[in-house]
């Protein structure tokens, strides 16, 4: 019986906190990338540069520095997958969707705060990633934060 | 001429290296920009990966349970126990005056079987071990464990025989020095290669698991016939050795499948197959 416990215990609660990391985690995901899509058609009026200088296509009245972060941590399923790569090499497929996400997330959060923006320029991306304690019980997570100069146009 | 500028889609057109001169063109994408190769591929990633561990694991079990079966096949029984001359395990002084009896007759019963040609030359050494459970120990260099509960249950010499004998039979097989290396040696393997994150450990441990099972349950069988082999040829007869699977199976502690799962076979799979050896041993007598 305690070798039944014992059993429980070691092989099937990790097991148990994969499995539900990777329903939660993929469903998480899909959600947030449905919204992604949606906010991204939504703001893709306001066009991106990541030079200083930008066209003088107007009179420019107003200029702004705006930013948007956002920090999204992985799951045990994505750990799990990306402890299995450690062994083999390659591409780490499970992390490459958050730092996609944290990536366009960041921008849309951005152009979020100023809709009506007629350009944003100088536009910088930095990621950074976030992990506490020692390495086998660190909390990972990786912050995206974007940021840049939203001009605004006289439209005359 | 004609030159590639950027592979990637452009959005932004530039018409000239003056910027004063560059202007924006709006332009919807028809595709949000998808720039993962992540998307929808976790599922096939997961089992690309597993697939690719599990066949390292079970090829690293054979190559390090080779190589452990090879080095131990060259330790000697004289080398065993100079190796482990200095392993002595905390003795128990037995608690009633019934325990102290049988402690003896015990450990008369090892010096009877002892005696025997097919048992190693060890420095076999008896000590108690004091838990209600009913369980005996092989442990390296010769010590051999009894606990105060089978001790307690087991009242005649055929049945205390056995178990010592099934003991023996792991010295005869060299089970602990085998098991000994091959947890070692998985262990070591596995904590250099497997100790990535979160989960590896357990998928390595369930891996190992499925197959030390089936190892450990065949060398609990081998043991078993070895003991009433011994048994019988000392004793010159079988009756009530398998007395101990009987109380085991009595206890029941866990349903019958759950036996899948344990290092040893079932009590009633442990019966019925010393019955077999019984009947191959001394032909259809009365067992």
């Amino acid at each position: 019986m305690e070798e039944l416990i014992s059993l429980t215990a070691n092989l099937g609660i990790p097991f148990l906190i994969i499995v539900i990391a990777l329903i939660t985690g993929s469903m998480i995901e899909r959600r947030h990338y449905r919204s992604i899509d949606q906010r991204e058609k939504k703001l893709g009026h306001i066009p991106l540069l990541n030079s200083k200088k930008y066209p003088k296509e107007d009179t420019v009245i107003d200029s702004r520095f705006v930013s948007g972060s956002v920090v999204i941590s992985y799951d045990y399923f994505k750990r799990f997958l990306a402890g299995l790569r450690q062994i083999f090499g390659g591409e780490v497929k499970s992390y490459v969707s958050l730092i996609d996400r944290g990536r366009r997330e960041a921008i849309l959060r951005l152009k979020a705060k100023c809709p009506d923006a007629d350009l944003i320029v100088n536009l910088r991306v930095e990621t950074s990633s976030i992990s506490k304690g020692k390495r086998k019980r660190s909390i990972g997570s990786v912050e995206v934060f974007a940021y840049g100069t939203a001009l605004l146009y006289s439209k005359t | 001429m004609e030159r590639r500028f950027c592979t990637q889609k452009r959005e932004t057109f530039f018409n000239g290296p003056n910027y004063n001169l560059m202007k924006i063109v709006h332009k919807r994408p028809e595709a949000t920009a998808d720039v993962s190769s992540a998307r929808g591929t976790a599922g096939k990633e997961f089992w690309q990966l597993v697939l690719y561990a599990v066949v390292l694991l079970i090829a690293l079990y054979f190559i390090i349970g080779f190589m452990v079966d090879f080095v131990v096949s060259r330790i000697s029984f004289e080398t065993e126990a100079k190796i482990f001359k200095h392993y002595k395990l905390p003795e128990v002084t037995p608690r009633t005056p019934e325990n102290v009896n049988h402690l003896k007759k015990a450990a008369a019963i090892l010096e009877t079987l002892r005696t025997s040609k097919k048992v190693p030359p060890l420095p076999y050494h008896l000590i108690l071990i004091d838990t209600e459970e009913s369980n005996a120990f092989a442990f390296p260099g010769g010590t051999v464990g009894i606990t105060t509960g089978l001790v307690e249950k087991l009242n005649d010499e055929i049945k205390i025989a056995f178990v010592i004998g099934h003991e023996l039979g792991h010295f005869h097989n060299r089970d602990h020095l085998v098991g000994l290396g091959r947890a070692a040696g998985f262990g070591i393997v596995s904590a250099i290669l497997l100790d990535t994150g979160f989960g590896t450990k357990s998928f390595r441990n369930i891996i190992e698991f499925v197959l030390q099972r089936s190892y450990s349950q065949d060398r609990e069988k081998k043991a078993d016939q070895f003991g009433l082999e011994l048994v019988y040829s000392l004793y010159g007869k079988v009756k009530g050795t398998d007395h101990l699977f009987k109380i085991l199976h009595e206890e029941k502690k866990m349903p019958e499948w759950a036996y899948m799962f344990s290092t040893h076979p079932s009590p009633k799979e442990r019966i019925s197959s010393l019955e077999k050896y019984a009947l191959e041993l001394i032909g259809n007598k009365d067992i």
